[in-house]
């Protein structure tokens, strides 16, 4: 949104929309993180809880961000943005997880500890 | 450790050749001169001409997309000329009574420079390069997204060319082929610096590239023609966009797993050793996450210009449009799902494997659809062989046999016999001669009006065709049977008679392929020296159909008077046939083009001396260049003063003088399409 070189002022309603969802996000990151420090920290759930609702917690906030600070929603507007997003996460995960089955499944074969890996 | 650490005197190219005199060393020492004496001869002819300084304020200087493309191909062109003569030393080796001319090691230096040099500093500048041209003008766009940053990724490439070339007279390159696998060039089997030129010469190419994918993207998703849908694009910008989504993920791995190599073999690190935790075999897997979208990266610009190259010279509209961009796309999603089938024998389950295999014959589905797509264009067109259409039809007979033979690999059972074999070799030259090098071939040939103003002289491109083609099948076809033979690749000599008049057979392919590129250096020769009566300043010598014809030749530097209207897929067509010479003009308005800036190339100069210094080990100098690179950077980015304008009076002024030079420009018919009749204005109603 480029306010400085366009007509639209820093009163505008778009301008104010914007904000609202910066601000909005800045606050449901900063209580996502603190919620995942206070769950290791409290040592309330065994280790493999915690882990799993850490994920949790970072995913939600990858969410929370790529909406407030990248513009990304269902509109038709964002969808070229969002087709991007979805198609980089697909090789993302095509990348990774093909590494780890191919190194896993090499590492069967060798009799090999799926630790020394 | 000294400040020069490494590098001694033993590392100059000459040296050895005193120590230890022989025809290998003095190979060596006379490939080190012909770099010298190259850079030499070229600064003298500068000074003598007194070039210098035009060459710093047009080109070094330049962030206009038409000439950073031309530096590119240019780049291209005098890396494939050390590519085809490494091949043809390493055929005279393979012919000569074993052990041959060359020592071991020499040969194995030759074939990894001629693989990294062929993949990284002929095939990537070159698809770079003809996108840079074309792209920008199929899609009405005065520039890059990124102006800057373009120029930064073609001096980054330079410099990493000018690496490789540097290890000819300082030092050695490495011998483990292009592919670079530990634990061979680990630390321990290979303790000089060959490996880490290797390394930090790819490092910076790939980091060009990178930027550069980033910046097509960018200006296909941002900079198209108001109007202008994804799929009113021409094919080659279809090809473009898929391209460079491939580019942006593809070369990261291959930073990634090179730099992970440099760590282990500089900083005492356990990613690829077998000890300590370490894994060798996944630097294979993280090469070929890389490599293999790489293959694709490397043959859809190409598959891009046949679109472009087949319907003009057919007289037709392209066949099943729809269908064509989405094979592109199956293309580049399809590309990330079959890296395994490098290798095969590596010793994963055969389930996995079989998973891989199929997955590598699905690709072939919609590279054939293409096929079709191209074959049904020509199918009752007026066909006119064109050197760009010789390239193109060429390419589509040829490429189908690599494709039989990739889908006879992708078979995993097949590939542990033919594995590491020359029938491999084969295969891959198969593809990418015709799917690469055809295609930017085709590309040159057919574009070239649109940076110079004037076409290449035919009868030599035609020549230098057949040369090609034939010297293509003579090179390759034999090294299939005795791939299949048993024949290894690599190997520095053979010594089973078999073998030998294959061998001859491919060498003689070789000196063809040779003449073929002589052909090409003398078509440029004489298209210069004829370049009047080959202008055609009309700017639409094929009756071509993207508005990239509708600019005039050579097209000036804004590219757009005014940005066209999108009427259709082919807006230059409908005004055609409406009997226009010229588009109408939109509106004429003010704009603002990047001021030429020699900051991007002192960019490339730290970064080639950070990298240099990497690879002696020289981490003060290291340092240095790597900090000095971001300062310069980070001036730029302060930079308020960096465009200037181009009022629109100047613009209107630009359409009318092309209007009235279309106006008086004689009119032809599509039959004196090659004589020099042909000023760029040929007017048929077309199909």
């Amino acid at each position: 949104m480029d306010y400085i070189n366009s007509d639209v002022g820093m009163d505008s309603a778009e301008y104010k929309h914007d904000m609202a969802r910066y601000v909005w996000g800045f606050a449901l990151s900063v209580v996502l993180t603190l919620a995942g420090v206070v769950i290791v920290a409290g040592g309330v759930f065994s280790t493999g809880l915690a882990w799993s609702i850490v994920g949790i917690l970072g995913i939600a906030q990858l969410v929370i961000q790529f909406w407030a600070f990248m513009h990304l929603d269902f509109s038709k507007e964002a969808r070229p943005d969002l087709y991007l997003v979805l198609f980089t996460f697909l090789l993302i995960i095509l990348m990774a997880a093909g590494t780890v089955w191919v190194l896993a499944d090499l590492a069967s074969r060798m009799g090999m500890g799926a630790g020394s890996m | 450790m000294s400040i020069l650490g490494s590098l001694d005197w033993n590392d100059i190219f000459i040296v050895p050749f005193f120590t230890d005199p022989s025809l290998s060393t003095g190979i060596a020492a006379g490939a080190g001169g012909i770099v010298v004496l190259g850079a030499l001869a070229v600064m003298v002819l500068l000074t003598v001409k007194g070039w210098w300084k035009p060459l710093w304020s047009n080109w070094i200087t330049t962030l206009d997309h038409k000439k950073i493309g031309v530096i590119y191909i240019v780049l291209a062109l005098i890396m494939l000329i050390r590519g085809v003569l490494e091949a043809v030393v390493m055929r005279a080796q393979q012919v000569s009574p074993a052990p041959g001319f060359l020592s071991v090691e020499h040969h194995a230096e030759l074939f990894s420079t001629h693989g990294t040099i062929m993949i990284f500093f002929v095939a990537m500048p070159f698809l770079t390069g003809v996108i840079n041209v074309v792209m920008p003008l199929q899609i009405g766009a005065r520039d890059m997204e990124f102006p800057f940053m373009n120029a930064v990724s073609l001096w980054l490439s330079i410099g990493g060319a000018a690496l490789v070339m540097a290890s000819l007279v300082v030092g050695h390159f490495e011998t483990g082929g292009w592919t670079a696998y530990p634990p061979y060039t680990g630390i321990k089997l290979s303790p000089n610096e060959g490996v880490d030129y290797w390394i930090w010469s790819l490092g910076l190419t790939s980091v060009g590239s990178t930027l550069s994918g980033i910046n097509f993207l960018v200006t296909i998703y941002k900079q198209r023609a108001p109007g202008m849908k994804l799929f009113d694009m021409s094919i080659f910008a279809w090809a473009t966009l898929c391209t460079a989504i491939l580019m942006i993920f593809a070369m990261m791995p291959l930073t990634v797993a090179s730099l992970m190599l440099a760590l282990d073999r500089q900083a005492g690190f356990h990613f690829f050793t077998a000890t300590q935790g370490g894994n060798m075999m996944n630097f294979a897997n993280m090469f070929w996450l890389f490599g293999h979208p790489e293959v694709y990266i490397l043959i859809l610009p190409a598959f891009g210009v046949f679109s472009e190259v087949i319907p003009t010279f057919s007289g037709k509209k392209i066949y099943g449009y729809t269908s064509l961009v989405w094979a592109t796309i199956a293309i580049a999603v399809l590309s990330f799902t079959v890296w395994v089938h490098h290798f095969f024998t590596m010793g994963q389950t055969a389930h996995l494997n079989a998973i891989f295999g199929i997955a590598t014959m699905t690709i072939g589905v919609p590279t054939g659809v293409k096929v079709f797509n191209w074959m049904l264009t020509m199918w009752r067109g007026k066909l006119r062989f064109s050197t760009a259409m010789l390239f193109s039809t060429g390419f589509i007979f040829t490429f189908v046999i690599g494709g039989i033979t990739g889908v006879m690999l992708a078979n995993p059972t097949i590939d542990f016999a033919t594995h590491n074999s020359l029938f491999l070799v084969a295969h891959f030259h198969n593809m990418l001669i015709p799917g690469l090098l055809f295609g930017m071939f085709a590309a040159v040939n057919y574009w070239f009006p649109l940076c110079f103003g004037f076409r290449l002289d035919e009868k030599w491109g035609r020549r230098s065709f057949w040369l090609w083609m034939i010297g293509f099948y003579g090179a390759f076809m034999p090294l299939y049977a005795i791939g299949l033979m048993g024949a290894p690749r690599r190997m520095a000599f053979f010594t089973e008679p078999a073998y030998f008049p294959w061998l001859v057979i491919a060498m003689l392919g070789a000196l063809c392929v040779l003449a073929g590129l002589t052909a090409q250096i003398i078509q440029v020769w004489v298209s210069v020296k004829n370049r009047e009566s080959l202008m055609v300043p009309a700017g639409d010598p094929w009756d071509g159909r993207g508005i990239e014809w509708s600019l005039g030749c050579p097209v000036p530097e804004y590219d757009f008077s005014t940005i066209p209207a999108m009427t259709s897929r082919e807006p230059w067509v409908d005004a055609k046939e409406a009997g226009k010479r010229v588009m109408d003009p939109t509106e004429f308005v003010d704009i603002h083009l990047p001021k030429p800036t020699g900051m991007p190339f002192l960019v490339g100069l730290v970064a080639t001396l950070f990298a240099f210094a990497m690879i002696f080990q020289m981490w003060l100098i290291a340092a240095v260049g790597f900090v000095a690179m971001w300062v310069l950077v980070l001036i730029r980015s302060y930079d308020t003063d960096w465009e200037e304008t181009v009022t629109a009076e100047e613009l209107r002024e630009g359409y009318e003088a092309h209007k009235r030079l279309v106006e008086t420009t004689p009119q032809i018919r599509l039959d004196d399409e090659f004589t020099t009749k042909n000023r760029g204005l040929i007017m048929e109603t077309q199909v």
